[in-house]
Parts: C-alpha cells; sequence; structure tokens
C-alpha cells in the first residue's frame, strides 16, 4: 500500500474540503486512529487555507500541491504554493510566526497567547492569525518552510507518531 | 414561549432555540473563509439579546464535526465580550473526542471565577 499521496489543485477554497477529505480516506485506509486522521485532516486544511490565501497566483501560474507522506515514525503533510518574485511580506510574517511559535516551550502557551491577542478584537476585524498555532498545538506538528528560487514556497508540517 | 431558529450556511447549522435560556447548538462543519462574517452578526445579536433580558446562553459543540482555525476567533470574541460584560455563557464540548478537547479545553481562559462563563466537557 502506498505511504505518500499528492495532488495538484486549484486554489479555490472549495477544494479544502476535498481535500481534506482525501487525508482522510488516505490514513483511514491505512489504519491511523480517528484521533490522527482529525489531527492530520485539520492540519492539512490550514496549510491549504493559508496557501490559498497568502499565495500570489495568476492566469499562468496556479500550481499548488499537497502532500502526505506515512512514515513509521511521522506524518509529514508538505503545501506548496506560488510567492511573488518581489519581497513578500506573508513570507516575512509566515518567518516571524513560525519563529514566535518556536519560542515558547510548549506550543499550548503559544495557542493561548495567540488566543487572547484576537479575542480582544472587534467583531469586525476578520483576521484569524490562529492557523499556524493551531498546527502546533492541537495538530501536535512541527512546522517549517523553505523557498525556491522559482519562486515557490514549501510549508511543512510533520506529526511525531 | 419558546422561539426556534436556525442559521445556515453550507454545512454548518446554528440551532438556536430561546426559552429561561439562549441555546445555540452547532451542527456539521465550520469551514468558510471568513466564517466571521455569517457568524459575527449572530453570536453579537446572541449577546445583546442575552444581557437585555438576563439570559444564560449556552453554546453546544458536542454535535460539531470540524471547524478551521478562522471559527475559533468569533467564538472567542464572543466569550471575551462576555466576560467583560455580565453574560453568563456555558460552553459544551464533546472531551471524547480529541479535536474538540483541545480545542474547547483552550477556551477555559475565558472561564470566569464565578461560573458565569464556564466550559465544560462531557
Amino acid at each position: 500500500m502506498d505511504t505518500f499521496i499528492e495532488s495538484r489543485i486549484v486554489p479555490e477554497w472549495d477544494e479544502i474540503d476535498l481535500a481534506r477529505e482525501k487525508t482522510e480516506h488516505f490514513l483511514s485506509d491505512r489504519g491511523f486512529d480517528s484521533d490522527i486522521i482529525d489531527a492530520i485532516a485539520m492540519v492539512t486544511g490550514e496549510l491549504i487555507e493559508n496557501a490559498i490565501k497568502y499565495g500570489t497566483y495568476d492566469s499562468t501560474n496556479q500550481d499548488l500541491s499537497y502532500s502526505v507522506e506515512t512514515g513509521d515514525t511521522a506524518i509529514i503533510i508538505e503545501v506548496k504554493n506560488p510567492i511573488s518574485k518581489e519581497f513578500d511580506e506573508n513570507l516575512d510574517k509566515l518567518d516571524k510566526m513560525i519563529q514566535w511559535i518556536r519560542g515558547f516551550q510548549n506550543p499550548f502557551e503559544a495557542y493561548i497567547e495567540r488566543l487572547k491577542e484576537v479575542s480582544i478584537r472587534s467583531f469586525t476585524d476578520g483576521e484569524s492569525g490562529l492557523g499556524l498555532t493551531r498546527i502546533a498545538y492541537e495538530g501536535q506538528s512541527i512546522v517549517d518552510f523553505y523557498a525556491t528560487d522559482d519562486d515557490i514556497i514549501s510549508v511543512s508540517a510533520v506529526y511525531q507518531l | 414561549m419558546e422561539q426556534k431558529n436556525t442559521h445556515t450556511i453550507k454545512s454548518l447549522n446554528l440551532e438556536i432555540t430561546e426559552n429561561e435560556y439562549i441555546s445555540i447548538i452547532w451542527h456539521g462543519k465550520s469551514t468558510e473563509r471568513n466564517p466571521g462574517n455569517f457568524l459575527n452578526p449572530i453570536l453579537s445579536e446572541t449577546l445583546s439579546r442575552s444581557t437585555a433580558e438576563g439570559k444564560t446562553i449556552i453554546m453546544d459543540f458536542r454535535e460539531l464535526e470540524f471547524m478551521n482555525s478562522s471559527t475559533v476567533t468569533p467564538v472567542a470574541k464572543m466569550l471575551e465580550q462576555g466576560k467583560k460584560g455580565s453574560n453568563s455563557i456555558t460552553v459544551y464540548y464533546n472531551k471524547t473526542k480529541k479535536w474538540q478537547e483541545l480545542s474547547f479545553s483552550a477556551l477555559k481562559i475565558f472561564e470566569t471565577d464565578d461560573d458565569r462563563i464556564s466550559v465544560i466537557g462531557n
């Protein structure tokens, strides 16, 4: 049985549910328990949400892909999408957020801090900013990323089994 | 007299019942890009009614199958506003589902010493 799935999708919101469902089926078929499946499906969804929100797409470049790989000790989720050729403010924010999360001994503390921050915003402020801390805390995954010379970003999350 | 209302967006359904309490039962999945556009007016209105009528709000997530992180924000804002105000809000979640236990137990930071705001897993 394969230990790896990869899909190319278009950067449209409805694709996220399909990707989560595909991830759930992939892991269910391989006998993972429902708690792990819920966590990995959530992580996959959150990473693709970020890729759709913050990726730079045009008519010639709509390449968004995701993969899930199961191993003996870990499950790795990876999402790739195009980014701006110029300085990318979102990339800078992503880097700072990952560093900020790593500054906490426990991702629960980072999640709580973020939760406190968003809770005092007004109801009209639509930003969440909880996604990465939720991946770290609820998804129990370590997030990392790299950007390539051809302006693709790869964001990965590693869930230790 | 009991009043019932249902609000639905895609696969998320909020069933609101008003009697001596105002209860909001969450069903399905919350996966919208900006769930606050749907949730904020409902939650804000519920807070206002609770204040005006002195009724406890019950937020029941036990039937919720999934929510994205953008859904957590409106809920956290509601609890924070309720905490600052005079509202009583009880949140129920299903602690046998790990994702619910992790997501909703974190909301205990909004609990008050007098139990006006409480988050209960069962």
